[in-house]
């Protein structure tokens, strides 16, 4: 008996130990891969979100919400609102003339007089003059000709746009607060903003309507348009304006805004409400000469956060690009100005020599585009993503919110391994994926997104590219020197179809050495180690695609945008004792990194499934792998989620394999080859079991692998790539989030004129919270001042406040104002000045503003009062006693009126009656309280007189109390009498709209009783019968 | 003229109209330019989006990208065919339609209806939505047909009893509900409080697709069982539409009947004893059948061009989603595809109910 | 002429009004014609415009359902206006400054926070100043003053200042940042942007321990000063001046936004949906009863001409019925509604004309379902004994259809014209939805709104038009029961 016991108890102890071992060797190393154990993917309509997240059956949803959408969640607890910005809201202006009178020889250099004479029309109506070197012919446009006018061929009624916008009103109420305004391409949700953001300030457009009124009175009239009784005519006919406004969306809403300001402003609106399709036809389809639209509501998706953006310019601003009315369209009148195309296309193509001469084109393309406004801009919306409150993991990146890899890798809910995620659509007719012609739209790019590492992403606060599963180097001989590539570099020729060594003394502007030792060795999501064969297989196809005639010209929509990146790309070289990958590039910019980025080709795919793909395409002409050259050529596009795509993939593979094909070619490099037969025939088995088991071919290396994916049933199902062999656990993604810096002004300074002030400024610097602990973010930062004179707008110093104290979590500067501005400030005026804090590390920035009014200097103070002030108080004195005979006998006969009044109108209104008596009973005892203060100023009065000889030497302090309380005094008495009277016509007033509202009342009442008995009475019968 | 010329010169007669409307409605999209330019406006989408990912690509000089940019716009223009002028384009379709030789989808948002990827024909798109609209809508309407025919007679033959006048105000009552509306105030109730029905009504084609292919593999085991499972999506968009037209249909037949109900023949059919199910068939409906059948075939043909608004409350891509989809993309293929095709079944029950008219009513002379 | 409208008369008395449902009929149809006419003559002249223009409504709740909702255990900020020109301020002189000062209170009592608070200002000119500023300080109950939560400030141009119409809002992320500065625990739960985002939630809110916030209940003091520079010091005329212009201004509001409003509550922008109902009832009716009059008269004229004549004219006429209904109706209506905007681009009456077209497209469209079944029961009446009795005693055929045909024809008829009132208000909406829009505030436009912008749970926008239209269908239908008999002889009860 006893053995069997002792046995047991070993057991026990055994057990007991290994139990206690179990939880720490769990807890103590991360699980490696995805954050939780599957993610599904569902589509759920907009309207229906509440609902879902309510019955629990989603846990986060990651398609942008309107904000009139989010009442659907009133009642639900535990979620919580993250916002991106969606898109963005501009009007453009038709700029077109009504008549272009051609001159021969180049008249841009000669002033607008001579031209006005050479063409008999007033100097004010020319809208634009352009040169054609080849004709040798000036065109002249002129905004009226005598007969018609186009208002917004005159720049400054263009420019007096901007300022009846009510962009306050529009983000408050049309966005719900969810937007931010914007008066230029850029908001300050635009890393780039930070370069400009002093200039914008110095237009200062605001919603002042009266200005813009003034400036296109100057403009029409001297255009020879006349305002009659508030409407602009000219030629006899009311100035009409064309308003084509979109209907899909809020543009509706700021379209009828925008429509009754105009018509405030004189003009005559005609408001047409289209939709997509038609809206088009009229904008882009027809010459804008034909002046078939004067303003249209465009709308614009927001790219991605970029810490040194060079396309807005060109695309908002610049004629070259397309985007201005002409559209580039032959035979069409064109909107030019060559400095804007000569800028910008410097921005565009990079061809800036420093950051310098990068911010200064920039600056300068800012100024220009706002004087010339043809793009009126309005406001950035947001799109509103729902997540879970207990969602844990969470990166909110500032320009695409919960959509962006980091949040996706590393979401997870305490307690919830398998999450649900919620989107519009999970498969479209545009879902497709493959890396080639794919990955067009959202909800392919969402999903894929989480199942690969790119070499390189960037950072989701400021824009700045960063390495993701590589560390890399970067030398640069830029931007005009050159390094000479080694002759052991490599380059794929297409025509021999072979890698070869690069021709000798060929030269690159850059050099990348990307350490790739997180990928090799790694393992693909189907076990297969991911080797040097992969990478060099992924630049060898992309190379083919782009110089192999056959395969270029059969995918043109590919092959033509992509073979200038591939035209820079001088050679590479590997070398597989440290891992490292070198690529050189004849691509330079002034910042490091984003030649790093520029370079960076990512393995997303295992060799052996490209080299299918583009035999399935290329040689088999079986798929395409564009939807547009699928279209043209009748094939179906790949798509590798797609069952039956997957399965011709596997058989191909199979036949592969039977034949044992292996196009050795890709791996064979002059220093070594990377891929034997029999592992290539490994891969391929593996891949047939991947097809054979998910029912889909995306295979790649990322933190979470494809399990499924359903297009019928809208449903894709994620789970996480445990091996051991993947480098990051889930922590590695959490970048939490980012709270910009946040700027206060402890004590407002007080200007007195010509006197020098400065103040404290108190910066928080941004923090960044990820997983519970909140950092804060390296980077230093900038803060700026403008100060500007609120009467005329003119912006008087701007300038940068100096450091004073930088402590861990709280830095202060010093802001100083030189008393050579303050003396060009007029007592009492306003001046604003605008404070704007920048940090590298978080791109939003801190913005505040404060309205002083400047306070005379004593001098100026003392003058004022001795001639101002002390004579006339008797003479004030004198009225006040005659005005107070006067109220008491008004005050006897109002309420006498008012006894008259209360039996008139009959119980029912008595309660508001008392109120307004008891009101009136308050005004009287404030004007027996005035009596009274009446007394007090007598005695004031003499102690003044007594004061008056002690006045030397509080001459400073009382002098001010002085004139103030005088002031109060007849003030308090003009108040009194104004108040009386105006009780009186109140009254009256209030008479008449009480009559008003009772009647009305009455009839509403009646008729709302009268029906409700007719109903009951009716019913009764009805159904009694 | 015997009965038998009469109806084959009527049949001629619908045929020439099923060819005038489908003509007319090539014109009515093509002469107007409509086609035209919803697709210019597409076209001019796509290049923007084409000239916005250049835009990534620097490094790239100015006339590259216009010389880009430019052949793509050609070669979308080609691909839609907008370098021929309509006529070219939008009458061979006609012809080949009518020969049931449908174009192809040009559209990818209409081939998406069907859940289909371009290249996709016309035909297909069309066969693949006709099945769920009829699934729903007709079952609907036939059930709704079969109750109204049940109370109708009964209420007109008690007229201005209780249950007439309950059956009135009904009718007067939902007349003024739109059907999309019920149907989300349904899905909020049965779907999201109760959780009796599904939340998401996507999965019905799938199960729509598994019992096609069955019926066409002709096993019959796996049709059957499938079809528990589409009872379980069908069932609410049925009801609700149920509820939303039984009330006209009642209201309507009644009125057909209350020309008969108070004839002499009837009150002799009472007098005699007659049972009352008896009088209600051969006296009341049978000769009241010709107007009943008339809105009954019509009615049941004019279900299959769905319901836009309340297909897509359903997230149901049927019929109507179809046609709206080809109109505000601008396919010409699909439009002139459902227009036949809708037309073609309205014109055979036109014909039946020719001959119908006769066979039910020997006096009737054409 | 008089003694067959008398003899009509006479008949509706002691035909349908001797019925129950006939005097319901009657009572509800002249309580809509009187309603109808009541609304026409209140309309104001440019309410359309005025109905499109979002800016007036900005002070308005959105999306808020009526005062009364409150009974039924909706959580409901009360919605406060106070109209300045008229309010007790009190004046205060300094320098060149004249101020006005007005102290309003506030009693929020509910498990909601108010949606906002703005200022609305119309048709102020003020003449010979420097400069207009507002600032509006709230005092929360808890004591805690937060300043300047909303501030303005604009300054003459060439000695006037003239406002036509503004909504003033409060600058987010200032306000935000003087909230984090009077609370600093909120940012242990959200940062900057959030409260600059839904700010009322964190102005009239306080953090309870459980890290969430709640409405802060209780008397709110709101201070608004307004001072007005003048380029002197100023004298007894400034300030009579300024106050009479305040006073006299269109305009001149402080409101705290809340989330319950009026009678039938508020759509997606603030408009009262009660007025779109009050004033949508004419065009309703007009849409209801002139489709509805005119399909029914044409279907019956084509169905019973096709029916009793049969041979060429029947085929002619069917056949056209049958291409007319199968022709794509959506394309024309898109087309036409086009062409119709830019025709009558800036003329004032566009909405009436547009919604007349779209009717005339419908009626032109929709009268061949009922041509069909008038003709299959004509064919089955014609061959009745009677007819040929009276062919033989030599009688014309339009006698024939006029005195024996048509009245067997009449429930049908009658029927089918009330039947379609209701529904052609629906497919107004339907069409408005599908983006063929007039910008009248019609009861299928707020119908069309439900769908578009709102969700299921706002009932407010979907019950009361859904009354209203079947209040209309009642009256029709009981109006078509009443006159069954009048028409039907024999139908009389048995």
């Amino acid at each position: 008996m006893g053995i069997r016991r002792s046995i047991l108890y070993a057991i026990l102890l055994l057990a007991m130990i290994t139990l206690s071992v179990l939880p720490i060797y769990l807890v103590a190393q991360e699980q490696k891969g995805g954050a939780s154990n599957s993610i599904t993917f569902i589509s759920v309509s907009l309207d229906r979100v509440g609902e879902a997240f309510r019955a629990g059956s989603i846990d986060a949803y990651i398609y942008g919400l309107r904000p009139s959408q989010l009442d659907q969640f009133q009642g639900i607890s535990n979620i919580r609102f993250i916002s991106a910005p969606g898109g963005l809201v501009s009007l453009v202006l038709n700029p077109a003339p009504v008549k272009t009178v051609n001159l021969t020889g180049d008249w841009t250099k000669k002033s607008l007089d001579d031209i006005a004479k050479a063409i008999g029309y007033p100097k004010a109506v020319i809208s634009q003059v352009y040169y054609d070197k080849d004709k040798g012919v000036t065109y002249v446009d002129l905004a009226a000709d005598g007969s018609n006018i186009n208002p917004f061929a005159l720049k400054d009624v263009r420019y007096a746009m901007n300022y009846i916008i009510d962009r306050d009103f529009i983000v408050r109420n049309i966005y719900r607060g969810y937007g931010a305004p914007m008066v230029t391409f850029l908001s300050n949700y635009d890393p780039t903003y930070m370069l400009i953001s002093d200039l914008v300030a110095t237009f200062g457009i605001t919603y002042n309507p009266g200005y813009a009124r003034s400036l296109i009175e100057k403009a029409l009239t001297a255009a020879g348009a006349t305002l009659v009784s508030g409407k602009w005519y000219y030629a006899g006919k009311p100035i009409q304006i064309i308003f084509i406004i979109r209907t899909e969306d809020e543009r509706r809403d700021i379209g009828d805004l925008v429509a009754t300001e105009l018509e405030n402003l004189g003009f005559v609106v005609n408001k047409q409400y289209l939709t997509f399709a038609q809206a088009l036809e009229i904008v882009y389809d027809t010459d804008p000469k034909e002046l078939q639209w004067h303003i249209y509501t465009e709308g614009w998706g927001k790219g991605a956060l970029e810490k040194y953006d060079s396309a807005t310019p060109a695309q908002m601003c610049a004629p070259w690009y397309g985007y201005m009315p002409g559209w580039q369209t032959e035979g069409w009148w064109w909107y030019r100005n060559d400095t804007l195309d000569e800028l910008t296309q410097k921005l565009y193509f990079g061809t800036f020599t420093s950051f310098e001469d990068y911010k200064q084109t920039y600056r300068n393309v800012t100024a220009m585009c706002m004087q010339e406004s043809v793009r009126i801009w309005v406001a950035t919306r947001m799109d509103i993503h729902v997540v879970r409150a207990d969602a844990q993991g969470i990166t909110e990146d500032l320009s695409v919110g919960l959509r962006s890899p980091f949040n996706l890798k590393a979401l997870y809910i305490p307690g919830k391994p398998d999450i649900t995620i919620g989107h519009l659509w999970v498969y479209t007719s545009r879902t497709i994926w493959n890396i080639y012609g794919g990955f067009t739209d959202v909800y392919s790019v969402d999903i894929e997104r989480a199942t690969y590492d790119p070499l390189t992403w960037r950072d989701p606060f400021n824009g700045e590219p960063i390495p993701i599963r590589v560390k890399y180097s970067v030398t640069t001989a830029g931007p005009n020197g050159t390094l000479s590539v080694p002759s052991d570099a490599i380059i794929w020729d297409a025509s021999q179809g072979k890698w070869v060594n690069v021709a000798p003394g060929t030269t690159a502007k850059s050099v990348v050495k990307y350490d790739m030792s997180m990928f090799i060795g790694a393992k693909w999501h189907d076990g297969v180690n991911i080797t040097w064969g992969d990478i060099l297989a992924a630049w060898a196809l992309w190379f083919d695609l782009v110089y192999n005639n056959s395969k270029a010209s059969f995918e043109t929509p590919i092959s033509g945008p992509n073979k200038p990146f591939f035209d820079t790309i001088k050679g590479l070289r590997i070398v597989p004792e440290n891992n490292t990958l070198e690529v050189y590039v004849d691509y330079w910019h002034f910042d490091p990194n984003y030649i790093a980025d520029y370079a960076a080709l990512t393995p997303i795919n295992p060799a052996e499934s490209l080299v299918l793909q583009n035999i399935v395409v290329f040689d088999m002409h079986k798929y395409a792998f564009t939807t547009d050259t699928g279209r043209a050529k009748k094939l179906p596009t790949l798509n590798l989620v797609l069952k039956n795509h997957a399965s011709d993939l596997a058989s191909l593979a199979q036949q592969l394999l039977a034949g044992s094909v292996f196009p050795s070619k890709y791996f064979a490099t002059p220093q070594g080859t990377y891929m034997s037969l029999s592992e290539w025939k490994a891969r391929l088995q593996a891949f047939i079991n991947w097809v054979n088991q998910h029912g889909h071919a995306w295979i790649s290396q990322g933190p979470y692998y494809l399990d499924t994916f359903d297009d019928q049933a809208q449903k894709a199902v994620i789970k996480a790539f445990r091996d051991p062999s993947y480098p990051f656990n889930p922590s590695y993604w959490v970048k939490g989030s980012a709270s910009p810096p946040m700027l206060t002004v402890p004590a407002t300074p007080t200007i007195v004129v010509s006197n020098a002030t400065s103040f404290i400024v108190n910066i928080v610097p941004p923090t960044i919270t990820a997983g519970g602990r909140t950092t804060v973010a390296s980077g230093n930062i900038y803060v700026q001042y403008i100060i500007k004179d609120v009467q005329t707008g003119t912006v008087l110093d701007v300038g940068q406040a100096r450091l004073l104290t930088s402590g861990a979590t709280m830095l202060t500067y010093q802001i100083t104002i030189p008393s050579d501005i303050t003396k060009r400030m007029a007592p009492y005026n306003y001046y604003q000045i605008l404070i704007y804090a920048f940090s590298e590390a978080v791109a939003v920035p801190a913005f505040t503003s404060i309205t002083l009014q400047a306070q005379p200097s004593i001098s100026q103070m003392i003058a004022g009062i001795v001639t101002g002030q002390v004579a006339p108080v008797q003479q004030q004195v004198s009225d006040i006693l005659k005005r107070m005979q006067q109220m008491e006998l008004e005050l006897s006969n109002t309420s006498r009126q008012f006894t008259l009044l209360g039996q008139q109108l009959g119980q029912q209104l008595t309660g508001s009656l008392q109120q307004v008596v008891t009101l009136l009973q308050q005004q009287a005892s404030a004007t027996s309280d005035v009596a009274k203060l009446i007394g007090s100023v007598g005695q004031q009065l003499n102690t003044l007189a007594i004061n008056m000889s002690a006045i030397q030497s509080t001459m400073q302090r009382s002098v001010s109390d002085l004139s103030n309380a005088v002031n109060k005094v007849s003030g308090d008495v003009i108040g009194v009498s104004t108040s009386v009277s105006d009780l009186k016509s109140s009254i009256t007033e209030l008479n008449n709209s009480v009559a008003m509202l009772n009647n009305y009342i009455l009839a509403l009442t009646a008729l709302v009783v009268v029906l409700i008995i007719l109903n009951i009475v009716l019913l009764i019968r009805v159904l009694k019968k | 003229m015997s009965i038998g010329i009469i109806i084959m010169r009527r049949a001629v007669f619908l045929a020439l109209a099923l060819i005038i409307a489908v003509f007319l409605t090539g014109f009515i999209i093509g002469a107007t330019g409509y086609v035209d330019n919803v697709v210019k406006a597409i076209i001019n989408e796509e290049v923007r989006a084409y000239r916005q990912a250049l835009s990534k690509m620097p490094n790239v000089n100015q006339s590259y990208v216009d010389k880009l940019t430019r052949s793509y716009q050609q070669m979308l223009v080609r691909t839609y065919g907008l370098d021929k002028p309509w006529i070219y384009r939008i009458i061979p379709l006609v012809y080949s339609t009518l020969i049931f030789k449908f174009g192809d989808v040009q559209q990818t948002s209409v081939a998406e209806v069907a859940g289909f990827q371009l290249p996709a024909k016309a035909s297909d798109v069309i066969l693949a939505c006709l099945p769920r609209t009829i699934v729903m809508i007709t079952v609907a309407e036939l059930i709704t047909i079969v109750l109204a025919l049940l109370i109708a007679p009964r209420i007109t033959f008690k007229i201005g009893s209780l249950a007439d006048r309950i059956a009135v105000i009904y009718a007067a009552l939902t007349n003024a509900i739109p059907v999309w509306w019920l149907a989300l105030v349904m899905i909020f109730i049965f779907s999201y409080r109760l959780g009796v029905a599904p939340q998401q009504f996507r999965g019905v084609i799938k199960v729509l697709s598994t019992m096609s292919s069955a019926f066409m593999a002709g096993n019959a085991v796996s049709f059957f069982s499938s079809f528990g499972n589409l009872l379980s999506y069908v069932w609410l968009p049925i009801l609700t539409i149920v509820i939303t037209l039984l009330g006209p249909w009642i209201y309507s037949t009644r009125a057909m009947l209350l020309r008969i109900v108070r004839e002499d023949f009837v009150l002799a059919a009472v007098a005699r004893g007659l049972p009352q199910k008896v009088v209600l068939r051969k006296y009341i409906l049978r000769p009241a059948l010709s107007p009943i059948m008339t809105s009954v075939l019509l009615g049941l043909a004019g279900t299959l061009g769905g319901y836009i608004i309340t297909e897509s409350v359903f997230d149901w891509p049927g019929m109507g989603t179809l046609y709206y989809q080809a109109i505000a993309s601008g396919d010409p293929a699909t439009i002139l595809g459902l227009t036949y095709i809708l037309t073609l079944v309205y014109v055979v029950a036109r014909f039946i109910l020719e001959v119908l008219y006769v066979a039910l009513d020997p006096r009737v002379r054409l | 002429m008089m003694d067959r409208f008398k003899a009509f008369l006479y008949a509706i008395k002691s035909e349908v009004w001797s019925q129950s449902s006939g005097k319901a009929a009657l009572t509800l149809l002249s309580f809509l014609i009187i309603l109808s006419i009541v609304s026409a003559i209140m309309l104001p002249p440019n309410f359309v415009s005025v109905w499109n223009d979002p800016k007036p409504w900005g002070i308005k709740p959105k999306d808020a359902p009526p005062q009364w909702a409150a009974f039924f255990g909706y959580s409901c900020a009360p919605h406060y206006e106070a109209d300045l020109r008229g309010f007790r301020y009190v004046l205060g002189i300094s320098g060149n400054e004249v101020s006005l000062k007005y102290t309003l209170t506030y009693n929020l009592n509910s498990k909601s926070f108010p949606q906002g608070i703005a200022i609305k200002i119309d048709g102020l000119s003020l003449v010979g100043v420097q400069s207009f500023r507002i600032v509006l300080n709230i005092t929360r109950p808890d004591g805690v003053t937060v300043p300047a939560v909303l501030t303005y400030l604009t300054t003459a141009t060439n000695g006037s200042i003239a406002i036509t119409s503004i909504v003033l809002n409060p600058d987010t992320m200032k306000l935000a940042g003087t909230l984090i500065t009077l609370y600093p625990q909120l940012l242990s739960v959200v940062n900057l942007n959030d409260i600059a985002m839904n700010y009322p939630t964190y102005l009239f809110g306080t953090l309870t321990n459980t890290s969430r916030i709640s409405p802060l209940n209780g008397l709110y003091r709101l201070e608004l000063l307004v001072i007005i520079a003048v380029p002197r010091i100023a004298t007894a005329a400034d300030v009579n001046n300024i106050v009479n212009a305040f006073r006299d201004s269109q305009d001149f509001r402080v409101a705290v936004i809340g989330t319950c409003y009026g009678v039938l509550g508020t759509d997606y922008r603030g408009r009262d949906i009660g007025l779109a109902l009050f004033f949508g009832l004419p065009i309703a009716l007009l849409i209801g009863i002139g489709t509805a009059v005119l399909t029914t008269l044409i279907g019956l004229f084509a169905g019973l001409v096709s029916g009793y004549y049969g041979g060429a004219i029947d085929e002619s006429i069917q056949r056209f019925i049958d291409v007319l209904g199968s022709i794509p109706l959506l394309p024309i209506l898109i087309l036409i509604a086009v062409a119709v905007q830019q025709a009558y681009g800036a003329n004032p009456y566009k909405p009436i004309i547009m919604l007349l077209v779209i009717l005339g497209t419908l009626v032109v469209f929709g009268w061949g379902g009922l041509a069909i079944v008038v003709r299959s029961m004509t064919l089955s009446i014609k061959s009745e004994a009677y007819i040929e009795a009276a062919k033989v005693a030599g009688a014309s055929n339009w006698w024939i259809m006029v005195k024996h045909i048509i009245p067997q024809l009449l429930p049908y008829i009658a029927a089918q014209m009330v039947y379609s009132a209701p529904s052609a208000i629906l497919t107004e909406a339907g069409l408005s939805i599908l983006g063929i829009q007039h910008g009248l505030p019609t009861w299928g436009g707020i119908l069309a709104d439900a769908r578009i912008y709102g969700n299921v749970s706002y009932w407010w926008w979907i019950f009361p038009p859904g009354i209203a239209i079947s209040v209309t269908s009642l009256t029709f239908v009981l109006l078509g029961l009443s006159l069954e008999r009048a028409v039907e002889p024999r139908l009389r009860r048995v």
